[in-house]
């Protein structure tokens, strides 16, 4: 009976700010006081039951964020960070007179550009050789991202851990995280990274 | 000692912290019980990164055809 009665007020704080955005300024006062009340109902369930109900879409999108945030922290920005090592950015050592090939006022990667058309054949030879090998490092990187991206989004998290996220980050809207609330936080993201770990063991293992 | 997951411990922590909002636990208690959690946190973490690790060692073990193994740090049962 309690559930219908939360749907109820969830479905009418839906449709009342839907409404006031429509709505004639007479009515606005009259549908704040309905919204207010509604409100007012899911909040105390939400104090009594330690959950939310009602959720927003915004909310979503930031438990959503900070699912990628914990994998790219734990599995991939380690990963990106030894395949970047190996990209060539300082192309002007490998160039034999490299000062009249390059101009740095027009700019090309990192500032630096060059006319192709007047380096020798070993050189060009060189450059595209390193072209190569940093394109192909790049897409690497891209598909580690890709791959993980999709997993992430295939991953089945508990639900109930995502209103546990929702209610903490609630909580401290208006202020510094305590301790405890620290210590949650820390134990959803070691939640999150074992669920990630656990349905995506090939994935890792693959990229290790 | 209860045995503890990551998911009772959650349903505690915010236990605690609902004391908190409503003074019946003070805030030195929050604190410590907080910290207490940080440290368990940390294991949770080595945990982590050792599962990491033997999945890793596996697919080395697979592709050299080796036998690597993972040392156990505490060996002894106590």
């Amino acid at each position: 009976m309690e559930s219908v009665l939360i749907e109820q007020h969830k479905l009418i704080t839906e449709r009342c700010k839907d409404l006031i955005n429509v709505s004639l300024d007479e009515d606005v006062v009259f549908l704040r006081q309905i919204l207010n009340k509604s409100k007012k109902e899911l909040d105390e369930h939400n104090n009594e039951n330690l959950t939310v109900v009602d959720v927003t879409s915004k909310e979503s999108g930031i438990w959503r964020i900070v699912i990628k945030n914990v994998i790219y922290g734990r599995h991939i920005n380690s990963l990106v960070g030894k395949l970047s090592k190996h990209i060539e950015h300082d192309l002007v050592d490998f160039v034999c007179d490299g000062d009249k090939m390059y101009d740095k006022k027009n700019t090309w990667n990192d500032g630096w550009y060059y006319y192709e058309d007047k380096l020798c054949n070993t050189c060009k030879n060189k450059l595209e050789k390193i072209e190569r090998k940093n394109l192909c490092i790049e897409n690497n990187i891209q598909k580690i991202r890709d791959d993980f991206h999709e997993a992430c989004n295939k991953t089945i998290f508990d639900k109930d851990l995502k209103l546990k996220y929702v209610l903490l980050s609630r909580n401290i809207k208006n202020h510094k995280p305590n301790p405890l609330e620290t210590a949650i936080k820390e134990t959803i993201h070691n939640e999150i990274a074992k669920t990630f770990q656990e349905q995506n063991e090939k994935l890792i293992i693959k990229y290790s | 000692m209860i045995p503890v997951n990551n998911k009772s411990m959650i349903a505690f922590l915010f236990g605690q912290m609902n004391k908190l909002d409503n003074d019946e636990i003070d805030v030195l208690k929050a604190r410590e019980q907080g910290n207490l959690a940080k440290q368990v946190n940390n294991s949770m973490k080595y945990e982590l990164d050792r599962a990491k690790t033997k999945m890793e060692i596996t697919k080395h073990n697979a592709i050299y055809k080796d036998v690597l193994d993972l040392r156990d740090v505490e060996s002894k049962n106590f």
